[in-house]
């Protein structure tokens, strides 16, 4: 300073003048003068310290080093040194004066601040210039894209997916392409990756400045190693965790803090989020294998222990969730791929249609984790735990809902020995949770947007089958989870055929000893038909009957050879048409998508239009103009005849998408209810389908295959209606009964029958005949039951036997000898003749002396005494028998024909066939007095009829041979069995439950109004 | 196999009543006056081996036995349209075409004289079928050839045909017309002495009745032999329409008969037809439901024999039996049986049920009826007895001053004495009694007192 005197107060007082303007007399500028000199005078300017420039440098080049730019770093010590060296200054000739290092601290804090203003960096642009042109495309120009058959994820879905993962690790897994969704895989190769690269670069021994580094890069958190020196924020809630430690130290004596981590918010913030992505091994979340439970050794700076731990629990039940989810897919990708049909446990394809819902899921989950994570770490916005909660509670809605799903249908599946099972209780357990929030309306509106279409695609295996079934007839249904199977044991030309060739999944265990009460419960009742629907779909279960016979149908229709008939054919080139489950989701979305249907159009048509048709190619069209043989004609008309299936085949292509877009699309806000939905989109479709083809079975059934002809036939023979055919077949037999004539044997009866057939029926001679079979027990000494020993054999073939079973065959004989027994009472009856009672015995007459005498015994009554009231008994027993046989004939056999051949045309399936046919055969043998039921009514009917067979014999052996005691026994048991009957079934009429045997009854207390009138 | 029957017709009045009623079967089976079957007869569920044969040239020929002693009618029908149809050889005109001239004798001895020559016709006929079921007999009971004839054929065939049902329509004199045959009572009693014994059954066509009915229900007011002869072959038609038209029941004419004659001398059948109209304006009116046909044919005004059916509260049915042709439902049927015996709309016997059956029938596809419905009843009615009664008291009046006995006389029948007319007038009053006693409760012991009553006779 020193050297300065003297010289600097002209200086001064320049600089004076500069800045105020004053003049030298001014006052004011001695004021200035005085203030600056004594300023100047006797402040303190302190030199330069040249150590401190020096150190300041070395810092530069340090920092320079660190940033990797050595070079620099080593360039500036240079110059500095260089600098220093210089004899410039101060008339000295050596260097280092305090000038040198003045202009060094000048420069320094130059560069420090250069105008003290903020710095703005130039941006300039990114050099990664975004590529236009489209590679993937490109590269992929001409190739078919491979689509796995277990699913429908599309590769773009994963790249899409992984464009927005951040990190180098998911860029790097972008590029490993997988086939399959293993997710939990890939994420553990994520970590894997990570801790990697980490542990590389804590292993590699950096030369320099690794003991550097790991003081200054930031602490490892998951690594354990625990900052000590605890940053304290300024705010006292941040120091809150603290607080708590020390005030329980100082409390509780015994209390230890134990070794905690500290973490911060955004540090747990990403792991739960990072636990949402589906990823199991974390720091603060420890997955067991079960579920994820919280290390309880971390803590954060502003919360106690136990309040951070009950957050993070209330994280780690949601991780578990999606955990337990990742795992499901995991499994279930798992299995479909290794398991064979060898191996015990398989997997369906609703359990892998259901996982690749859940994995759609989880992508778009997973996405969305990834924005928030970006957030998290731009930090440009305040996030804590609980805005985070906040944020993703849509999100852990839906997982609540899918794991709800999942135990439902899924795990508690397992037990379950079969797939059908499992898929049922899967389908029905998605479709309980969507008919649930469906009714809670509004409030689950977002819920029902997630579970619809997760149904509607874990549906779509199942109604695959379905429609396979019941548009080709073919029962596809590989992994056997569909609630039918087709029962192998049974050929499809086989009577049973129609009862047994499909079984219902019905109970868990044995399949085998099922099948049989299956079929007997199918024509029994139907409520064991309920209790057997338990295991079909809920969703099917309004619709599996239909659908069943749908298939059955279908299968018969094939097995007949007239599949050709009923599958669809629009035009003959293109066999695949819209198939079940499209239309359905068509529909579906027809009635829901009222928002964005214009949307959605355009989008389907702005994939359709671009597949602009080219026929020929240029080249083409080109040789075919030089060869002369272009014509523009031709061409047009192979245009239109190919332009529609080439435009399906390529719409084909995007089908799966548009199926899943029409998905994401669905309106689910005024959704109606689901039953609603489901009425009028997918069961109206298979009742059309149901509609079509059963009743083209039953045509086929009644036109090509002559049932009504076979039932007619039935009808004709085994009830008798081709009265005189049949009249003529058993009077015959009658006769040689009566005649004591053999008749017994097969050759003699079937003479008979085929020589009365072939009056009327010759076409029929070949198919009806009769059997003599003569069994131990029929011989029970009863005149009635002389004739039960013919069966008629009737070849019914098939497919006619599945309407016409063994079963039917068997009580339409039941009836036939019931009827035959009537008949032969009537005929026999009918053929009394007055003059054969009365006519004389021979030997008797010979005596004739002594026996008008024998007539005049003690009690007996003369001749002709007898003789009358033995026709009045004929009379009484005609009427009986004539009633019982009118009654049989008209009201049951006729009148029940009647009902029958009017239920037969209403009847729309064939079970409906059956079943009418069944109820028929079932009720006329009731009404015959055959069922059990009524079999005390049918004991007092065959005493009748037995005794008036009995009277026959009496009858033809002449007057003379019967004492009037014989005619006193007969009368009284004929009195007491028709008494008995009438009054039986008078009571029966009057309570009105059997309106059939009206008449019968009606006509027998007609018939025994005279006896009690003057009994 | 058919149960054929044989169709024998006697007399002038039988050979009418037998040509209509072919007349009518052929226009009911699409079979032309020449026996071929028309055109339009494609439908091929009736059964025409019945009553008809088929010839080797495929002509249907009716099994039926022409027997005249004169040959004004069977010539009359020999230059009919019908001429054709007939198996020639089954016409039989006695050779000096006399006739029996109204008198019972004459014609049973002449039938007699005749006996290789008919029954020769018969068993050709009853051979030619595989289970003859009967014998249908045409014919009057006043006149000579069909009562005397009948009388002498009726018994023999019982001999040779013992199991063979024989059925008879048998024409009742008109009683306005008494004058025209003055000898009737004596020719229906001899005749009613053979129908009580060796008929099964016997359908009463009375003339007196047919004429009422012609008039007032056909609003005739002279009706002709024809008009009533058509009104004979729609009884006889209908009465065996279930016998050529199979159902699933009736297929035999025992089965018809067996139930309507308890006891073998009852069995006298009264018959009635609804609805009986020509005019098809009156058709178009009316309604037939099976209600309707089955009340309507209890009304003693539709009854083909001319009884006092109702005045006589004793009379009763002893069993009915209605032959229901047209489309009808069982259980329509089984209502109106019902509501018949509910409102006790028929009186019957007090030892019996009451025994009314219906026999349901199709209708010739060929023949349109202006009707959905018809009916015939076959009844067996106590007040039938009343014929007979009548004819005795009338029998009794001309024996007082033994009236035309010289042309009975002559015959071989009563050269020696006239036993037979007393046996005759016997066996027509049992029968009075019977139907008499029919009525009463005690029926059912009746045979003990004939019996009490021929023991103490004897």
């Amino acid at each position: 300073m020193a050297r300065w005197k003297g010289s600097f107060e002209q200086d001064l007082k320049k600089l004076i003048k500069l800045i105020t303007g004053f003049e030298d007399n001014d006052e004011n500028f001695h004021l200035c003068v005085n203030f600056s000199t004594s300023n100047i005078k006797h402040h303190k300017f302190l030199d330069v310290d040249s150590h401190k420039v020096m150190r300041s440098v070395e810092g530069i080049c340090e920092k320079l080093r660190i940033h990797n730019e050595i070079k620099n770093a080593e360039k500036l010590e240079k110059y500095v040194d260089l600098f220093l060296q210089i004899p410039a200054f101060e008339g000295k000739d050596i260097g280092k004066t305090d000038t040198h290092y003045a202009l060094l601290a000048l420069l320094l804090n130059l560069a420090e601040s250069p105008v003290f203003a903020e710095y703005k960096e130039i941006i300039k642009e990114v050099e990664e210039t975004k590529d236009e042109f489209d590679w993937r495309a490109y590269l992929l120009e001409g190739e078919e894209i491979y689509i796995p058959s277990d699913g429908d994820t599309t590769d773009e879905e994963w790249t899409d997916e992984y464009k927005n993962m951040d990190g180098p690790s998911g860029e790097k897994i972008a590029v490993l392409k997988f086939e399959d969704d293993r997710i939990k895989e890939e994420t553990s190769v994520t970590e894997l990756l990570e801790s990697n690269l980490l542990s590389q670069d804590l292993s590699t021994p950096a030369e320099s400045g690794y003991s550097w580094l790991i003081n200054n890069v930031v602490i490892q958190y998951w690594q354990g190693m625990i900052d000590d020196n605890q940053e304290i924020g300024d705010y006292p809630s941040s120091n809150l965790s603290i607080d708590w430690e020390r005030y329980q130290e100082r409390t509780n004596p015994l209390y230890s803090a134990g070794n905690m981590s500290l973490l911060t918010e955004i540090q747990l913030m990403r792991e739960i989020i990072w636990m949402f992505s589906g990823v199991s091994s974390l720091f603060v979340f420890q997955f067991d294998g079960m579920q994820f439970k919280t290390r309880n050794d971390i803590m954060m700076s502003h919360l106690t222990t136990n309040s951070l731990q009950s957050i993070l629990e209330d994280f780690a039940k949601y991780g578990t969730y999606v955990q337990v989810l990742y795992k499901c897919v995991q499994k279930v990708v798992s299995l479909s791929f290794c398991g064979n049909s060898q191996s015990a446990e398989t997997v369906g394809q609703t359990y892998q249609a259901f996982a690749n819902a859940i994995t759609q899921f989880l992508l778009k989950m997973k996405v969305d984790m990834g924005k928030m994570e970006k957030r998290l770490i731009a930090e440009e916005e305040t996030i804590t735990m609980s805005l985070l909660y906040d944020e993703l509670k849509p999100w852990l809605r839906k997982v609540v809902t899918l794991h709800e799903v999942y135990v439902k249908g899924i795990k508690r599946g397992y037990g379950f020995p079969s797939n059908s099972q499992r898929a049922s209780k899967l389908l029905s357990a998605i479709y309980e949770k969507v008919m649930e929030y469906d009714t809670m309306g509004q409030y689950a509106g977002e819920l029902l947007g997630l579970l619809l279409p997760i149904w509607l695609q874990t549906s779509r295996p199942y109604i695959d089958i379905i429609d396979s079934w019941i548009t080709y007839g073919t029962l596809v249904d590989p992994k056997e989870e569909f609630v039918i199977t087709r029962n192998r044991e049974v050929k499809s030309l086989d009577e049973t055929f129609w009862e047994r060739a499909f079984t219902l999944h019905a109970s868990a265990s044995n399949n085998n000893a099922n099948e049989d009460s299956n079929s007997v419960q199918k024509t029994n009742n139907s409520c064991a038909q309920m209790s057997r629907r338990v295991w079909a779909p809920l969703f099917l279960q309004p619709i599996l009957l239909q659908v069943i016979l749908t298939g059955k149908s279908m299968e018969m229709l094939e097995s007949l050879g007239k599949l050709y008939d009923v599958v669809d054919k629009q035009d003959g080139l293109t066999s695949k048409q819209e198939s079940l489950y499209e239309k359905f989701v068509n529909s579906l979305q027809a009635l829901l998508c009222t928002k964005r249907v214009e949307e959605a159009v355009n989008s389907i048509q702005a994939v359709a239009t671009p597949s602009k048709f080219v026929m020929f190619s240029v080249q083409v069209e080109q040789q075919m103009k030089l060869k002369g043989v272009y014509d523009p004609l031709l061409r047009i008309n192979f245009e239109t005849l190919f332009l529609d299936w080439i435009k399906k085949s390529e719409g084909k292509q995007s089908e799966e998408d548009d199926v899943s877009r029409i998905l994401d699309l669905l309106d689910t806000e005024n959704l109606q209810p689901v039953e609603l939905i489901l009425q009028q989109c997918l069961y109206p479709l298979i009742i059309k389908r149901y509609h079509k083809v059963c009743t083209h079975l039953v045509r086929i059934l009644k036109e090509d295959y002559n049932l009504m002809e076979y039932l007619a036939a039935m009808r004709n023979f085994f009830l008798m209606e081709a009265g005189d055919t049949m009249f003529s077949f058993y009077t015959q037999l009658f006769d040689k009964i009566r005649r004591h004539e053999p008749w017994r044997d097969v050759s003699t009866v079937n003479m008979l029958l085929q020589e009365s057939l072939s009056a009327h029926f010759p076409e029929e001679v070949n198919r009806l005949s009769v059997d003599v079979v003569i069994q131990d027990g029929m011989k029970d000494g009863q005149p009635t039951s002389i004739t039960d020993c013919l069966k008629l054999h009737y070849k019914v073939p098939w497919p006619v036997d599945v309407v016409i079973n063994s079963h039917c065959l068997e009580l339409y004989n039941q009836i036939f000898s019931f009827l035959l027994q009537v008949k032969r009472v009537k005929y026999c009856l009918d053929e009394l003749r007055f003059k054969d009672l009365e006519k004389e015995n021979i030997l008797r007459s010979l005596s004739h002396e002594k026996d008008l005498e024998a007539t005049s015994e003690p009690g007996e009554i003369p001749r002709a005494s007898r003789v009358h009231r033995m026709q009045i008994l004929r009379m009484r027993l005609i009427y009986f028998v004539n009633s019982l046989h009118n009654y049989v004939m008209t009201r049951i056999l006729h009148s029940t024909g009647l009902e029958f051949v009017c239920d037969l045309e209403k009847a729309v399936d064939l079970d409906q066939l059956i079943m009418v046919h069944n109820n028929y055969v079932r009720k006329i043998h009731e009404r015959c007095l055959l069922h059990k039921k009524v079999g005390f009514l049918k004991e007092a009917v065959m005493k009748v009829l037995n005794l008036s067979l009995h009277f026959q014999r009496k009858w033809d052996q002449g007057i003379d041979e019967v004492m009037l005691k014989t005619i006193q026994d007969m009368e009284s048991e004929f009195t007491r069995c028709i008494q008995f009957l009438a009054s039986f079934l008078s009571n029966i009429i009057k309570r009105g439950s059997f309106p059939h045997l009206e008449s019968l009854a009606f006509s027998l207390v007609t018939s025994t109004e005279h006896l009690t009138a003057f009994i | 196999m058919p149960r054929e029957i044989i169709t024998l017709q006697l007399g002038q009045c039988g050979n009418q009543i037998g040509m209509e009623f072919w007349k009518q079967l052929c226009a009911e089976h699409g079979i032309s006056p020449e026996g071929i079957l028309e055109e339009y007869a494609t439908e091929g569920t009736d059964r025409k081996d019945v009553f008809f044969y088929q010839a080797d040239d495929e002509h249907y020929i009716p099994r039926a036995v022409l027997l005249d002693l004169e040959p004004r009618v069977i010539n009359g029908i020999m230059n009919s349209p019908y001429s054709n149809l007939y198996n020639p050889e089954n016409i039989y005109l006695s050779k000096h075409g006399g006739g029996a001239g109204n008198n019972w004798a004459s014609g049973y001895s002449q039938a007699e004289r005749l006996y290789d020559d008919i029954f020769d016709i018969i068993d050709r006929e009853a051979d030619g079928s595989d289970s003859l079921e009967g014998f249908v007999l045409c014919h009057s009971i006043a006149g000579g050839t069909g009562s005397g004839m009948g009388s002498y054929i009726l018994e023999r065939l019982n001999d040779r045909f013992p199991k063979k049902l024989i059925q008879t329509y048998s024409v009742f004199p008109n009683l306005d017309e008494m004058s025209d045959v003055v000898v009737q009572p004596y020719n229906s009693i001899l005749t009613l002495k053979r129908l009580t014994q060796n008929a099964d059954c016997v359908v009463v066509l009375d003339n007196t009745a047919l004429h009422r009915i012609a008039a007032e229900r056909l609003h005739i007011e002279k009706p002709s032999f024809a008009q009533i002869n058509q009104l004979v072959s729609v009884v006889m038609s209908t009465s065996t329409t279930t016998l050529r038209y199979p159902g699933y029941m009736n297929n035999d004419l025992i089965g018809l008969i067996a139930s309507l004659i308890p006891t073998p001398r009852l069995h006298y059948l009264m018959t009635g037809y609804t609805p009986l109209s020509t005019d098809p304006q009156v058709a178009s009116v009316r309604k037939t439901t099976v209600l309707d046909v089955m009340r309507r044919l209890l009304q003693p005004k539709n009854m083909m024999v001319s009884t006092p059916v109702h005045r006589q509260a004793n009379h009763c049915y002893i069993s009915i039996l209605n032959i229901i042709q047209g489309e009808v439902d069982p259980t329509q049927v089984h209502k109106s049986l019902q509501r018949i015996r509910e409102r006790k709309l028929a009186q019957f016997i007090p030892w019996g049920p009451a025994s009314i059956q219906v026999a349901l029938s199709r209708k010739s596809p060929y023949i349109q009826t202006a009707h959905r419905v018809s009916g015939l009843m076959l009844a067996n009615h106590t007040s039938i007895s009343s014929l007979f009664d009548r004819t005795l008291r009338q029998y009794d009046k001309l024996r007082k001053r033994e009236a035309f006995m010289d042309q009975f006389k002559k015959e071989a029948v009563f050269k020696d004495n006239l036993d037979e007319f007393d046996s005759s007038r016997e066996v027509l009053q049992q029968l009075v009694d019977e139907y008499g006693a029919a009525t009463r409760p005690d029926y059912l012991t009746w045979g003990t007192q004939q019996a009490s009553a021929s023991a103490e006779r004897s």
